[in-house]
């Protein structure tokens, strides 16, 4: 019974790659190195923020003020544990200073009499230690700002303290209510898409440069093009080659979502998550995302057939980077609601299409129409990249020297296509 | 007996140069064929390009009636002149590969007993790189022969081979031929060709020089030794160059 050769190739292709050590150590190292490095940044930061408070903090200070000016209504703080603490009134600011010096009060505030010429105001401390850092003048903003509020209404004070909401409804071309929700939804595809791609490119690239050269430079081709058809063999590679990028991404993403669900179930989060996700939406950027990944996967094993060692595949690795980049490096073509010629071109060219349609979905400009016509030129292009690469794996696998036909490589692609 | 390679008016160019000028063979079942040669002659070209790894200019390639592929009916076991395998998989994984690829039913069952035959039983979940040279030869015999090859191609397979291996080799030659198997072997070694081969292809420069059984050759350059007649063909040089391969 025959067997599916291409599903041997991926089998086979598969289980190597899952078999390496390389592959778990860079699978799991890189999520592990990116979790630690988050904690340690956000550990860091909050150590650091701690130490700093510490010189600094008022709770637990007697407070003492003169005002001079009698600007100040109250003499009421809350403090941060939301406790009401009565400020200190002196007559005097030598009398301040003076409590001050002998520890009656940790910190002194003197409003001088010319306060509302002057706009400044005297923060004298008496603290364990003094820190560059130390500021003690938040309790006196809070008495100065409540102060200033008692005499506005509360009107005054929303408008003051930017508290009023501002409640958008736009309408469409046609004169129908736009739900803006409806478009956050519309950009989670977008987002994944990106995000995948650049995620496919960082981590997987040299890997996939590296695919084909092993056949050549143990001289496995002969063996294998006598046993399995050309295009078998380098359907199976470029599926296995997906398949175990998928893997790896499956194991990236894995932690960074429980991560994600964690924060959001402890509102941790610094925005409102809820999101009406669009399935068809997420549906089309995800294939867009697939197509993309056939293309840049079959590209990078056309570039393993060319080169002669896998040193100089990885260096070829950067070419689909830059590929990929160009839409963000040019990102003044995208904004806009008149679409640029160049956004449009990176739109329609396989190899920046996705990022491109992402970014033009982000900035609402983006056609439907335009967005088939992306997805279409990736996939013809990954075939043709597919059948150049077969053709040339037979030509250079052999004899290592390159050997470029156009009307044989077509020529054949039309045969294959009738058979 | 009817014919299982048939090579009618084949010529082959790379680039401006033309490597085969209108070569014509055939290759008879259960026969063992030689196809000899100096280096440079287009030996291997013409093996590469009836197996489809070439693309001939012109001329037709025929095995058992078609163009070869590898769905084609006729089981082919190909001893390639230039021999690797995956350094970094292990034994039986590589071999049950190949046996897949070569619509083995029971490619580990296969190939446990071929490892246990010569030996490197033992080296089964070896990895291929930790094995010595011999070894890798064996493991290359085996996936050449796994799948019972109607048609075995063996180009200069004693090339690099130990006195084990070669004695290995000559047996597996010997077993297959008994079965009925075709062989086509290309060689330096003008001993192997007169004690194996039925009948012999002398190439040079991609041209026919001389064609036929064993001793219509001889018969044809006064009964002279093989190795003399190569000598003659191909210059004293040329001979030595083959000798020392």
């Amino acid at each position: 019974m025959r067997k599916n050769k291409t599903l041997e190739v991926i089998r086979f292709e598969v289980m190597r790659n899952l078999k390496k050590p390389s592959f778990w150590i860079s699978a799991i190292l890189i999520p592990v190195l990116f979790v630690g490095y988050i904690w340690l940044v956000g550990f860091t930061s909050y150590s650091a923020t701690e130490e700093l408070s510490k010189g600094s903090d008022t709770d637990e200070l007697e407070l003492g003020y003169y005002d001079g000016a009698s600007y100040l209504k109250i003499n009421q703080i809350t403090t941060s544990e939301g406790e009401t603490k009565e400020l200190k009134a002196y007559n005097s600011t030598e009398a301040g200073i003076a409590a001050l010096k002998s520890g009656e009060i940790g910190v002194f505030y003197n409003l001088p009499d010319d306060l509302s010429e002057s706009k400044k105001v005297t923060v004298y401390a008496k603290p364990d230690r003094v820190g560059i850092t130390d500021d003690y003048s938040m309790p006196l903003r809070q008495l100065l700002s409540a102060s200033a509020m008692a005499n506005l209404s509360e009107l005054d004070i929303a408008v003051i303290s930017d508290t009023i909401e501002y409640d958008d409804v736009n309408f469409d071309q046609d004169g129908n209510e736009v739900d803006k929700g409806d478009i956050i939804s519309k950009m989670v595809g977008p987002a994944i898409a990106f995000a995948l791609f650049e995620l496919i490119n960082m981590i997987l690239g040299g890997r996939l440069a590296n695919a084909m050269v092993e056949e050549k430079e143990n001289r496995i081709s002969e063996l294998l093009l006598t046993s399995i058809k050309p295009i078998q063999l380098i359907s199976g590679k470029i599926i296995s080659l997906m398949i175990v990028g998928i893997i790896q991404i499956i194991i990236l993403l894995i932690p960074a979502l429980i991560l994600f669900f964690v924060a959001k179930e402890r509102g941790m989060l610094p925005f409102d998550f809820e999101l009406a996700l669009d399935p068809l939406n997420i549906g089309t950027y995800v294939l867009l995302t697939i197509l993309a990944y056939f293309l840049i996967t079959a590209s990078y094993v056309l570039i393993g057939i060319l080169s002669p060692t896998a040193k100089d595949a990885g260096n070829y690795a950067a070419i689909f980077i830059i590929f990929s980049i160009l839409p963000i490096l040019t990102l003044n073509a995208f904004t806009g609601t008149e679409v640029s010629l160049p956004a449009r071109v990176m739109t329609y060219f396989p190899y920046s299409s996705l990022i491109a349609s992402s970014l033009r979905a982000f900035f609402g400009n983006l056609e439907n129409w335009e967005l088939i016509v992306g997805g279409a030129s990736m996939l013809i292009g990954a075939l043709l990249i597919t059948k150049l690469a077969t053709y040339l794996y037979c030509k250079n696998s052999i004899d290592l020297k390159l050997n470029f036909n156009f009307k044989q490589i077509f020529g054949e692609t039309r045969k294959s296509w009738k058979k | 007996m009817p014919n299982i390679v048939e090579v009618k008016n084949f010529g082959i160019s790379f680039g401006e140069k033309e490597i085969i000028k209108d070569l014509s063979f055939t290759v008879k079942k259960g026969e063992i064929f030689g196809l000899l040669g100096s280096n440079g002659s287009g030996k291997t070209t013409t093996i590469r390009s009836l197996l489809n790894l070439y693309h001939a200019s012109k001329g037709e390639l025929l095995v058992d009636g078609e163009p070869f592929s590898p769905l084609s009916k006729v089981r082919i076991g190909y001893l390639p002149e230039e021999r690797g395998l995956y350094k970094k998989e292990s034994v039986i994984d590589t071999m049950v590969y190949f046996g897949r690829l070569r619509d083995l039913e029971n490619p580990l069952e296969w190939s446990m007993g071929f490892l246990k035959r010569v030996d490197l039983e033992d080296h089964a979940k070896t990895r291929v790189d930790k094995l010595s040279q011999g070894q890798q030869q064996k493991i290359q015999l085996g996936i050449t022969i796994m799948n019972d090859p109607e048609l075995l191609i063996l180009d200069e397979p004693t090339k690099g081979f130990d006195p084990v291996n070669r004695r290995l080799l000559m047996d597996i030659i010997d077993d297959h031929h008994k079965k009925g198997a075709t062989i086509i072997m290309i060689t330096h070694y003008m001993d192997e060709v007169e004690r194996l081969c039925d009948r012999i292809l002398l190439l040079k420069d991609g041209k026919s020089r001389a064609y036929g059984t064993v001793a219509e050759v001889r018969k044809k350059f006064d009964n002279k030794s093989l190795e003399q007649i190569f000598i003659d063909i191909y210059g004293e040089d040329a001979a030595k160059e083959g000798k020392d391969a």
